[in-house]
C-alpha cells in the first residue's frame, strides 16, 4: 500500500520490541530492530524525567510497567519506580490467580476466556468470560456466589446483560460474565459461531477454553473499535494472531464481519496492522487478497483510507476519529443490518454514540 | 430492584431538556421577535446542563450488588419461552412428570402455565348434545362411552368440529404465550384428541396424509414426548381407566403416530419416577436447566 510510506510508527517501537522480547516468534526480528535503536535514544527514553510519562503510556496501552525493567537497564533510575513496578507485578499475579480460580470452579460450565491478550507484559484489569447462554451464566453466577464472590449486575444502558463477580475468596481480581459477545449494545457474532471454535489452550500454564485465533482476532478487533481505540497490547496480540491465521480463515472472519455489520472495524484495524507490520517487520501481516476482498464488501472503505492518509504518525493507543468510528460506523452498521435484524441495527447506532458520549462525559482515563 | 431512582431522574431530565430544546428551536426558527429568540437561546444554554447531568446519571454508576436469585429472576424472563407437551395413554405418567417439570421451572423463576388439552370442546357442544339425543353416547359403569361410529355422517362432523375447536384453543394459548412470555406445559395435545376421536368414530380420515401433515404442523413449535406403559401397569397406576384391549388399541395408535411424526417415546413401565424424569429432561434438551436447579437447591440447603 503506497500510503503506508508517509506514516511513521511512533518511536514507541522500542516498547514494542521489549514487549516481544520473551516471544520466540519475534525474537529474530526484534534483535534486528534493537540494533537500529541507538544508545542515545535509549538514554532519552529511560531518563528519570521521562519515565513517568512512559509509565502512563504503558498503562494506557494495557502494558505493565515491568517492561521498563526490560527497556532501561539503569538501576539507579529504576529504583525510584520499583514500588510501581511491583504494583503491576502484583496485579498480573492477581489475574493469574483469578484464572486458576476460574479454571477450578467453573469446570462444569460452558464458557470461554475472551479478550485475553496473550503477550508478555500485558496488563489486563479483569477476566472476561463468554458464557454459552443465560443458563450457563446463571450456573456460573451461582457457583461464584457459593465460592464467596460478590455478584454485581450492570444497569448501564451500555452493558445491560453483563454480570461481574468480585472479591472471590478475598482476592482482588474481577470476573466479567458475558452472555453475548456484545460490545456496548452491539452484538458482533452469535454465541454459536464463537463456541464452534472453542478449544483448550494454555494461558500462564493453565488450560483454559479459548476461541480459535481467527475468532479471537475478530472479537478483539471489534471490541477495540467499539471503544474507539486500539492499544499497543491489542495491536501486538492481533499481530501475533495474524501470524497464525490461514488465508481461508481470514475469509471466514470477513464472512462473519459482513454478516454482523462489523467490516468497518476489521478493515480499519487490518490497515493499521499492515502499516505497523510493514514498518516494524518489513512485510504486511494481512494478505493483500483479504484487504481487497474487504474493500469490495465494505462500502465506506475509502473513509478509513482517507483517515490513514491524513495522519503522519501512528501513536499508541490509536484513537479512532469520531467521524470514522462513530458517524460512518453507525451509518455502515445500520445499512448492513437493518434488513436482517432491525433491533441490532438500532443498537449498533446506539452503541457507537453511547461509547462516544461516555468517552466525552466520563473523560475516560487513559490508564487502566 | 432493577429500576433505580437515579436512572429515572436521569431519563426525566433528558426528556424535559430535549422537550425544551425542541420548543426553543421552533421559537428561534419561526418567530420574528428578538426577545423571544434570545430567551429561547438562553433556555437552550441553561437546559444543556440538565441534559448533561441526565446523561451522566444514566451512563454512570454502573452496577448494583445482586444475589444469584435476583439474577435468576431477571435472566429466566430473557430465555425464549418453552412449549412442552406430553402425550400417551392414561397411567403412563404424563401429568406426574409435567408437574415435576413445572416445579423445576417455577423454582428457576420461569413463568409457567399448565393446560389440559384433552377436551377442547368449545363450539362443538351443540353437536355433542345431538350425539347424546341420537343415543350415540351412553354411560358404561363410571365411564362414558361414545359410539359415534354408528352414524357415519355424524362421525365426520364431530371429528372435524372437535379438531377445529382444538386448533382454536391452541391458537389462543399460543397468542397468550407470545404476549405473556409463558412457558407452556401442555398435558396432552392434538395426538390424544385424534386417538380418542378414532376410538369413538373409527374415522379413517383422521389418519389421512393431509391430517397427519396438519398435526405435524400444529406441533411444530412444541417439543412433544409420548409416554408409553404396558396395559397392566397402566391399570394398576390408574384405576379409572378402561380395560386392557382398549388400552392396547390406543398404544398401537400412539406407536403409529410416533413413527409417522418422528416423536420420541419414553417407556415408563420399568423405570422409577426419578430415572424417567431424568430421561424426559434429557429428551427435552433441558439437562442444563436441571443442573442449574440442582445448584440452586444445593445452595438453598446449605443456607438452611
Amino acid at each position: 500500500m503506497d500510503y503506508h510510506d508517509h506514516i511513521a510508527v511512533d518511536d514507541f517501537v522500542l516498547m514494542v520490541l521489549s514487549a516481544m522480547c520473551t516471544n520466540k516468534t519475534f525474537s529474530k526480528r526484534q534483535s534486528i530492530l534493537l540494533e537500529k535503536t541507538s544508545l542515545s535514544e535509549l538514554g532519552k527514553i529511560c531518563s528519570k524525567t521521562n519515565i513517568p510519562s512512559l509509565l502512563t503510556k504503558l498503562h494506557s496501552n494495557s502494558l505493565s510497567s515491568e517492561l521498563i525493567k526490560e527497556i532501561c537497564k539503569n538501576s539507579d533510575v529504576l529504583n525510584h519506580f520499583i514500588p510501581l513496578i511491583f504494583k503491576d507485578t502484583d496485579r498480573r499475579l492477581q489475574r493469574i490467580r483469578g484464572l486458576i480460580f476460574v479454571n477450578k470452579v467453573l469446570r462444569n460450565v460452558n464458557y470461554m476466556l475472551i479478550k485475553d491478550l496473550d503477550i508478555p507484559f500485558a496488563l489486563l484489569s479483569d477476566i472476561d468470560l463468554l458464557l454459552y447462554d443465560y443458563i450457563e451464566l446463571l450456573k456460573a453466577a451461582i457457583i461464584l456466589e457459593n465460592e464467596g464472590c460478590n455478584i454485581y449486575k450492570f444497569r448501564l444502558l451500555a452493558h445491560p446483560f453483563k454480570v461481574m463477580a468480585t472479591n472471590c475468596k478475598n482476592e482482588v481480581f474481577e470476573i466479567d460474565l458475558y452472555p453475548h459477545p456484545m460490545w456496548i449494545r452491539k452484538i458482533v457474532a452469535s454465541t454459536d459461531e464463537i463456541f464452534k471454535t472453542k478449544h483448550f489452550g494454555i494461558r500462564y500454564d493453565i488450560e483454559m477454553p479459548l476461541p480459535a485465533p481467527p475468532m479471537d482476532f475478530y472479537l478483539i478487533a471489534t471490541h477495540a473499535w467499539s471503544h474507539l481505540r486500539l492499544t499497543l497490547a491489542e495491536t501486538l496480540y492481533l499481530l501475533k494472531l495474524s501470524e497464525s491465521i490461514k488465508e481461508k480463515e481470514w475469509f471466514q472472519i470477513l464472512e462473519i464481519a459482513h454478516k454482523w455489520g462489523t467490516l468497518d472495524s476489521i478493515y480499519t484495524i487490518s490497515l493499521v496492522l499492515n502499516i505497523f507490520s510493514s514498518k516494524v517487520y518489513g512485510y504486511s501481516v494481512i494478505p493483500e487478497e483479504v484487504i481487497n476482498e474487504m474493500k469490495k464488501k465494505y462500502i465506506l472503505s475509502s473513509k478509513s483510507e482517507k483517515w490513514l492518509y491524513s495522519i503522519k504518525r501512528i501513536e499508541f493507543p490509536i484513537k479512532f476519529p469520531a467521524s470514522l468510528a462513530v458517524f460512518y460506523s453507525s451509518l455502515y452498521s445500520f445499512q448492513a443490518l437493518w434488513k436482517k435484524d432491525l433491533m441490532n441495527a438500532l443498537y449498533g447506532i446506539l452503541s457507537t454514540y453511547l461509547s462516544y458520549t461516555s468517552n466525552l462525559f466520563l473523560k475516560k482515563q487513559d490508564s487502566i | 430492584m432493577l429500576i433505580r431512582a437515579d436512572k429515572l431522574i436521569g431519563w426525566i431530565l433528558i426528556v424535559i431538556s430535549l422537550s425544551i430544546f425542541s420548543i426553543s428551536l421552533n421559537l428561534i426558527l419561526f418567530t420574528d421577535l428578538i426577545v423571544i429568540k434570545v430567551i429561547s437561546l438562553t433556555s437552550i444554554l441553561i437546559f444543556s446542563f440538565p441534559l448533561m447531568i441526565g446523561t451522566k446519571l444514566i451512563i454512570y454508576e454502573p452496577m448494583n450488588k445482586v444475589s444469584a436469585e435476583i439474577l435468576l429472576k431477571y435472566y429466566s424472563s430473557k430465555i425464549k419461552p418453552l412449549c412442552i407437551s406430553f402425550s400417551g395413554i392414561d397411567g403412563a405418567g404424563k401429568t406426574t412428570h409435567l408437574y415435576m417439570l413445572n416445579k423445576v421451572l417455577k423454582d428457576l423463576g420461569f413463568k409457567t402455565r399448565i393446560f389440559w388439552m384433552r377436551w377442547p370442546a368449545f363450539t362443538s357442544y351443540p353437536l355433542l348434545l345431538l350425539g347424546k339425543l341420537l343415543g350415540l353416547t351412553s354411560r358404561k359403569g363410571s365411564f362414558i362411552e361414545h359410539k359415534y361410529y354408528l352414524n357415519k355422517v355424524f362421525s365426520k362432523v364431530i371429528s372435524l368440529s372437535l379438531i377445529y375447536d382444538f386448533i382454536l384453543r391452541y391458537a389462543m394459548i399460543k397468542i397468550l404465550q407470545k404476549l405473556q412470555r409463558w412457558n407452556l406445559l401442555l398435558d396432552r395435545n392434538i395426538l390424544d384428541l385424534v386417538i380418542d376421536l378414532y376410538v369413538w368414530t373409527r374415522e379413517r380420515l383422521l389418519f389421512s396424509p393431509l391430517f397427519i401433515h396438519l398435526y405435524g404442523n400444529l406441533l411444530k413449535n412444541c417439543t412433544v414426548i409420548i409416554f408409553d406403559v404396558d396395559e397392566k401397569t397402566a391399570l394398576l397406576r390408574k384405576k379409572d381407566t378402561f380395560d386392557v384391549p382398549y388400552l392396547r388399541a390406543k398404544r398401537k395408535l400412539y406407536s403409529l403416530l410416533s413413527k409417522l411424526l418422528l416423536i420420541h417415546t419414553i417407556d415408563t413401565t420399568q423405570s422409577g419416577i426419578y430415572s424417567t424424569f431424568t430421561n424426559v429432561v434429557d429428551n427435552l434438551g433441558l439437562q442444563r436447566l436441571l443442573e442449574l436447579y440442582v445448584l440452586i437447591k444445593a445452595k438453598k440447603t446449605s443456607i438452611k
